[in-house]
């Protein structure tokens, strides 16, 4: 894969990754420019969606599996061959050349995904009969798992029946007590109980994001922490991203440090904060305090580059972006800590390739398939991508990616010889989470609050 | 022999292509769209419980009903402002342009915006229009201001002159194409039987050029109050329209609401259509 | 009465122009020469009409007739000379204000609105004497009548025929009585019926209403037909101006005679007092012997009488024998074709009222001759 290719694959990852608004695209476009929502409800249904095929397999499927108690089934024992994988989620995830390798190495009659955006896939997954669904799993965002757990669609797993699960990180198992110790961590939301034996979603890619700066005009100390993007003496030079679920824990952040309102978990917070939060983002808003708000992974690299925005939440690899497009950018390491997310594929009840699932799940486990990511600024949550690094001739750069160690050797993205990574190892960053991404338990009523703070 | 049925299938068969397409891509969804309005929303899901609780909440909120408002606000500017722009260039290539040749190629000139997608003709604003603009960068360089304009861009007033320059086009065109079908010996005529210029713009002019205003109307008018992208883009998301609001209610799986808001936005559409329809029967002059 | 009858009695005229005892010129056109870039369209134009006057403008398109028109109407100002109206030099004078009406050749009447709104539409909209609605509604129904078209009043111009648009365009710009009335080709659009009954009219008009009428054609016949006085317009330069008659009678130059397209013109020299072309040779009147060297020889069509090869001739007769090719008929008259003997057309025609047509064998030589005092000879040889 070229610089170039990859280049692209991080920027649509990162745009559809946490992007609500990647839907305006996928859905938008074709019809709400003419006729306002019929187009919206037609794209809706059937629009967004690609799919790719790694291989024709075609005929009926098996009956190895059907979900439900035979989930625990090794992925050993089942007959692969016999097996369509049918995935379908974030293109993050869901790639041509992982499936295919996937099948090369599994042996899967085939494998299927569909690229999707998290509103299209819920609402598909959501309206399917109970039982059978169209795709055998879902390649989604933690925070959005409530949704298809409490409506039966997803299917807890046993994790350790896969190869690789011995090698997952205890981020994914006994994680630290986030800064804001009410929230709930990673592991609060993938395991079905705390028993952790059964879970949601096997992870497969995470990350922790923070505060992009423009370190000409604010200083390191003065972007250490999410008030920052809320500070009058950046007014009409900050910017905020659009989805609630990502703002409001950083606004609640925010508010906190300023003595501002107490929060005990900025990623669920009751209706009367929630309407502090809003009403003071609306006077920021009506003051000037924001120059945009954003959308995608491209709006945020073009609002840092063009200088039009000097403070802001932040996605590391949009900050690398504006560094290689040569504009100064740092990532700060918040007081308050980072907000942290994983990716991972959630099997759905019903599917009749639950083994392949597994298969699928324990290759992204182990090790390969995640150094592109990685060399996005993402992380594994397997120990096993070292050795896959290293195996690839490229140690140095797991140094530099995991480790915190100086970059060696030829430039890399913008990334020159002696460089860093702002914020340091994986281990660094994992003491200093400050919040989990989580589904709010008032999260209609964050929504519509939201709604109000756009249209005001 | 062939009844009744038969005399009305061989009378009306060419109406069936044209019918069919419209059920399926106009009538139906609009159909669905309000049916979907009055179903029971939940968190994560939608179900055909019928209520009227979407519809309560929108016009119960003034959040949603100041998005309409805003709505209409805007299409009534970009309106204007694509005609008080737009007219004078048709006039300039539609009268005062008789080559035909040179009349394709400003046409062409207006359209070629158009080869490129929607949303770089957007993205393109940004290095016009921003502080370190080119236009923010030319007033500096003719000392006519001493500090960049910020209010150009990520504002309503940014997101209006995108409107504008997007739509306009559709105003030239069909105002071009009906001024250029006016016989200039008309004109004369008026002159030489001695109208002056303004009545002949009044008298002549406008009235042979309505069915072209008309048609920029109605074009303008669909196309801006449907409008999402760019308000997002060149507002920076701080503008929403009812467009907006839909996207929205969609991107948080809120069906039901986003049913009423483009019920709402149908009908506004509609009623826009009908009023200007009234002025002139398009069916008759073109 | 038929086209053909409006020609004799034009013909038949005494020759003096009306008006022109009046003195002063309404219409003076002053050494006007027009120029669009390196291309010269009129050039040293100079010309008076009168009062009353019916004057025919014939040309070939491109010959400058219409922006002729044009710059009197005032759409135009000349890029040198002069136009005066009633003594008044109204160069640089907008159309509006010149008191002179242009009936178009295609009409150009306002679609958007009726009959009678586009009759009143200059006396509503004038800059001075504008009328009020009744004032106009009276002034339009009496229009109506004069081109008869009673009760046309509300009908939209889409919704009636070609020959009455043409009226409503006529009533259109004689209801704001201007001192002169310019018509572009104002019977090319109707068929052969309504331009022969139309050239009735626009005479009958012309004469009721006293103004002064300049018709612009492209068709010899009606130029002919209509004018008082007829300027034959060649390559932007007037070439001929005078009444019809004696245009006819004596072309002043072969182009004249060529744009009459009654007229044989035959290409050759002229040596030692005779016409001489390739093969043969034709007689001159004695003022014509003087020329020498390429010349063009001009005869009416119906001026040649068709003869068996042994006839004899008359004194003063010119003659050629040659090969007859093929005939006409339009049954007013048969025009007979021949073939001189260096491939040179050469047409006679006979008027059926006047002479009996003749059976004549195609292929077979015939002696053609007319009046040696009818034939001219013009210098040089027309293209």
């Amino acid at each position: 894969m070229s610089d170039k290719e990859e280049k692209s694959l991080e920027r649509r990852l990162w745009e559809e990754r946490l992007s609500r608004r990647a839907f305006i695209r996928a859905a938008g476009v074709s019809g709400a420019a003419l006729l306002g929502a019929g187009g919206v409800i037609l794209a809706g249904c059937g629009g967004g969606t690609t799919t790719t095929t790694a291989a024709t397999g075609g005929a009926t499927a098996t009956t190895a599996a059907t979900g439900g108690t035979t989930a625990t089934t090794a992925a050993a024992a089942a007959d692969l061959s016999k097996m369509d994988l049918r995935t379908t989620g974030l293109s993050v995830t869901v790639q041509d050349r992982i499936l295919a390798d996937f099948k090369a190495k599994s042996g899967v009659r085939s494998a299927t995904g569909t690229a999707t955006t998290f509103p299209d896939a819920q609402t598909r997954i959501i309206s399917a009969p109970e039982g059978n669904p169209e795709w055998d799993c879902w390649e989604t965002i933690g925070e959005r798992l409530p949704p298809i757990i409490q409506t039966k669609r997803a299917l807890a797993v046993d994790p350790s029946t896969m190869k690789n699960w011995k090698s997952i990180r205890p981020l994914f198992t006994n994680p630290p007590t986030p800064k804001f110790a009410g929230g709930k961590t990673i592991a609060d939301q993938i395991w079905t109980d705390s028993s952790k034996t059964k879970l949601y979603m096997v992870p497969t890619v995470f990350n922790f994001d923070s505060i992009g700066y423009n370190p000409d005009v604010v200083s390191d100390a003065e972007a250490n922490t999410w008030a920052a993007i809320f500070d009058p003496k950046w007014k009409g030079k900050s910017a905020l991203n659009t989805d609630p679920l990502i703002a409001m824990p950083n606004v609640f952040m925010a508010m906190n440090s300023l003595g501002l309102v107490k929060v005990t978990n900025p990623g669920n917070e009751p209706d009367a904060n929630v309407d502090a939060a809003i009403k003071w983002l609306i006077d920021l808003k009506k003051a000037g305090q924001f120059r945009s708000l954003w959308g995608d992974f491209g709006e945020l690299v073009n609002l840092m580059a063009s200088k039009e925005v000097v403070v802001a939440d932040a996605w590391q690899p949009a900050v690398m972006a504006v560094k290689a497009q040569g504009t100064k950018c740092r990532y700060a390491v918040p007081k308050e800590g980072y907000r942290a997310w994983a990716i991972g594929i959630t099997p759905l009840a019903g599917s009749p390739a639950i083994p392949a699932v597994m298969a699928y799940a324990d290759y992204w486990l182990s090790g390969p398939p995640a150094i592109t990511v990685s060399e996005q600024g993402y992380y594994s949550p397997t120990t096993t991508i070292e050795q896959a690094f290293t195996d690839a001739g490229k140690a140095d750069a797991y140094a530099f990616w995991y480790n915190g160690a100086p970059w060696k050797g030829a430039a890399f993205n913008g990334i020159n010889e002696g460089d860093v990574r702002d914020g340091g190892s994986l281990e660094e960053r994992t003491a200093n989470i400050g919040v989990w991404h989580q589904f709010p338990d008032n999260y209609d009523y964050v929504v519509q609050k939201w709604d109000e703070f756009l249209n005001a | 022999m062939s009844g009744q049925r038969g005399n009305w299938f061989t009378r009306h068969w060419q109406l069936i292509p044209g019918s069919a397409w419209m059920i399926l891509f106009l009538i139906a969804p609009l159909i669905m769209m309000i049916y979907v309005s009055f179903w029971t929303q939940t968190s994560f899901d939608i179900k055909p419980d019928l209520t009227t609780k979407s519809w309560q909440t929108f016009f119960s909120q003034p959040v949603y009903y100041s998005a309409l408002w805003n709505t209409i606000r805007v299409w009534l500017i970009v309106l204007v402002g694509t005609f008080v722009l737009g007219v004078p260039v048709a006039i300039f290539i539609g009268l005062f342009v008789r080559s035909n040749t040179v009349q394709t190629i400003l046409l062409v000139l207006a359209v070629i915006p158009f080869w490129t997608s929607f949303l770089v003709r957007i993205v393109a604003w940004k290095p016009m229009l921003g502080q370190n603009g080119a236009l923010n960068i030319i007033l500096m360089k003719a000392h006519i201001i001493s500090e960049p304009l910020s209010f150009l861009l990520y504002t309503e007033v940014g997101m209006i002159i995108g409107m504008i320059q997007i739509y306009l086009v559709f105003v030239v065109g069909p105002v071009t194409f009906m001024l250029s079908r006016i016989d200039p010996n008309v004109i004369e005529a008026a002159r030489d039987l001695g109208a002056g210029t303004g009545r002949i713009f009044k008298d002549i002019l406008l009235p042979l050029s309505r069915p072209g205003l008309v048609t920029g109307a109605i074009f303008v008018s669909v196309l801006v109050l449907g409008e999402f992208a760019t308000p997002a883009s060149l507002s920076g998301r701080k503008v929403n329209l009812l467009g907006n609001v839909i996207v929205t209610q969609v991107g948080s799986l809120k069906w039901a609401f986003a049913s009423v808001a483009g019920v709402v936005l149908t009908v506004v559409i509609a009623l826009v259509i009908v009023g200007l329809l009234r002025i002139t029967d398009l069916r008759k002059e073109v | 009465m038929s086209a053909e009858g409006t020609a004799t009695v034009a013909a038949d005229a005494t020759g003096t122009v009306p008006g022109r005892d009046a003195g002063q010129p309404l219409l003076q056109v002053r050494n006007v020469t027009q120029r669009y870039g390196d291309k010269v369209v009129l050039r040293n134009v100079d010309l008076d009409v009168f009062e009353n006057e019916y004057v025919t403008v014939l040309g070939p398109s491109g010959s400058g007739k219409s922006v002729l028109l044009r710059l009197i109407a005032g759409f135009e100002d000349p890029t040198e000379g002069e136009i005066d109206i009633s003594g008044r030099n109204v160069v640089g004078v907008p159309a509006h204000l010149r008191n002179v009406g242009l009936v178009f050749q295609n009409f150009a009447l306002f679609p958007h609105l009726k009959v009678g709104q586009n009759i009143a539409y200059g006396l509503r909209n004038r800059a001075h004497d504008r009328l009020s609605a009744a004032e106009a509604d009276v002034k339009v129904e009496e229009m109506l009548h004069l081109v008869g078209l009673e009760g046309l009043k509300d009908r939209r111009v889409n919704q009636i025929s070609g020959g009455q648009r043409q009226r409503v365009a006529l009533a259109r710009t004689l209801a704001t009585d201007p001192k002169i009335v310019l018509l572009d080709e104002p019977l090319g659009a109707l068929d052969a019926n309504l331009r022969a009954s139309m050239k009735i009219e626009l005479r009958k008009l012309q004469t009721r209403l006293g103004a002064t009428f300049v018709h612009v054609t492209g068709n010899e016949e009606e130029a002919l037909a209509m004018a008082d006085r007829i300027i034959v317009l060649e390559r932007g330069r007037i070439a001929q101006f005078d009444a019809p008659e004696r245009v006819f009678a004596r072309p002043e130059t072969a182009q004249v005679a060529f744009a009459l397209s009654r007229f044989n013109l035959v290409k050759g020299r002229v040596e030692g007092g005779s016409f001489v072309a390739d093969g043969f040779s034709l007689c001159l009147a004695p003022d014509h012997q003087v020329l020498s060297g390429p010349a063009t020889y001009c005869v009416g069509y119906d001026r040649v009488d068709v003869e068996e090869v042994d006839t004899s001739l008359a004194p003063g007769d010119c003659s050629i024998v040659c090969k007859h090719v093929s005939h006409e008929y339009s049954g007013a008259t048969v025009t007979y074709l021949f073939e001189l003997p260096d491939g040179q057309h050469f047409e006679a025609q006979y008027h059926l009222h006047h002479r009996k047509a003749k059976r004549l064998e195609e292929g077979a030589e015939y002696l053609l001759r007319w009046p040696m005092a009818r034939a001219f000879v013009y210098p040089g040889v027309v293209e």
